[in-house]
């Protein structure tokens, strides 16, 4: 009976630490909010746009640019692939080279390249992923990982690490793991 | 009987200022029906004659193959030749179709005109071009090579489509690719599909 005390005071120390930890891990893979249009028309610019005849797919060289609502995503290429069977629904849109993705907020994420599954409403942005937070009253600064996956329905993202760290960043310095770089 | 030994002579003579006669009349009458400002009454019941325009012929049709093998037409409402550059057809309201193995392809417009030599027809005026993906082209004006099939089309180019709507300042096109220049693309959101 005389040992309960200690029982107690150690499953409190335990439950604790697991509290500390789940904290830690949640500062890691901060939930970055991004303000997203689902149902506003996806606008497409570049300096030319190729439509390929029976081809279902469209690029886009000469600064493009994708804008849905005020969420705008730039890229020196992209290409959309619609579906091969009606030709009408956009499937997918790769975004290459300095991909920069600006939000309403003035939150400005930069990557190598991009893919949005437009159907999916998932955004996936790769390679040297940088978030940029120019908001005063934000918790961080800059987020850097390897990916960034947004979901444009809800707005919420998820920024992961690289899968095989022996490799190190997409620029080949070793990165593999996602850095926070928090307001003081 | 006498016979007069220079009548042989003669009839050559005659027969010869026949032959030149004749063949001036052929010359005067090659020069006058290349003259497209010359006057003649009507040849055919479907040549009429325009003092301005030379001749006309009204709801023409044309046909003629690509350099692919590939067979066209174009029908107009009607179609009439101008002097300058010579071999030039101007032509209203034409309609060019085009047998696409994708499905065929038609243009139409207010008007146009198309040179017989260099196979470049200019289409003015609300033009429209349709093709089996069921997009639909307009600009002002396009410039077509009946012998390859491509186009360019200049001034604002809008293209509607079943995925959505594409704007440009430009377009240049061949068998397989669009190519727009300055150009807006509008993917129509889920619902609106």
């Amino acid at each position: 009976m005389g040992r309960r005390p200690h029982v107690l005071k150690g499953l409190a120390g335990v439950i604790g630490l697991i509290g500390f930890f789940s904290q830690l891990s949640l500062a890691q893979t901060p939930s970055v909010q991004f303000a997203t249009a689902p149902d506003a028309p996806i606008y497409l610019q570049a300096e030319k746009i190729s439509v390929v005849q029976h081809d279902n797919r469209t690029a886009l060289e000469g600064k493009a640019v994708l804008r849905q609502g005020r969420l705008s995503l730039s890229a020196n290429a992209m290409q959309v692939t619609f579906d091969p069977d009606t030709g009408a629904t956009a499937q997918d849109i790769f975004a290459t080279g300095a991909v920069v993705l600006v939000d309403a907020k003035g939150q400005i994420s930069r990557a190598q390249q991009a893919h949005f599954r437009v159907q999916e409403e998932i955004l996936l942005m790769r390679g040297d992923v940088v978030i940029e937070n120019q908001q005063a009253d934000s918790q961080f600064s800059s987020l850097t990982g390897a990916q960034l996956q947004v979901n444009m329905r809800t707005g919420q993202s998820q920024m992961l690490a690289a899968e095989n760290t022996e490799g190190g960043g997409a620029s080949g310095a070793p990165n593999p793991r996602i850095r926070i770089q928090l307001n003081p | 009987m006498t016979t007069d030994p220079r009548r042989h002579t003669r009839q050559v003579a005659l027969f010869r200022k026949l032959a030149l006669a004749f063949a001036i009349f052929l010359v005067v009458v090659l020069i006058a029906w290349s003259d497209p400002q010359a006057r003649f009454t009507s040849v055919l019941s479907e040549l009429t004659e325009d003092a301005q325009n030379g001749i006309q012929i009204t709801d023409p049709t044309l046909r003629g193959t690509q350099a692919n093998g590939q067979a066209y037409t174009i029908r107009a409402t009607a179609m009439r030749q101008t002097s300058r550059p010579a071999g030039t057809l101007e032509m209203d309201k034409p309609q060019f179709e085009f047998a696409d193995p994708q499905g065929p392809l038609t243009a139409r417009a207010q008007a146009g005109s198309l040179d017989q030599t260099s196979n470049q027809a200019v289409l003015r005026g609300a033009v429209e071009i349709r093709d089996a993906a069921c997009n639909i082209i307009r600009a002002p004006v396009l410039t077509f090579n009946t012998k390859t099939g491509d186009f360019t089309a200049q001034g604002p180019v809008r293209m509607d489509g079943p995925s959505g709507t594409l704007r440009a300042s430009a377009l240049k096109s061949t068998a397989k690719i669009h190519v727009f220049s300055n150009a807006e693309m509008t993917l129509l959101p889920k619902e609106a599909r």
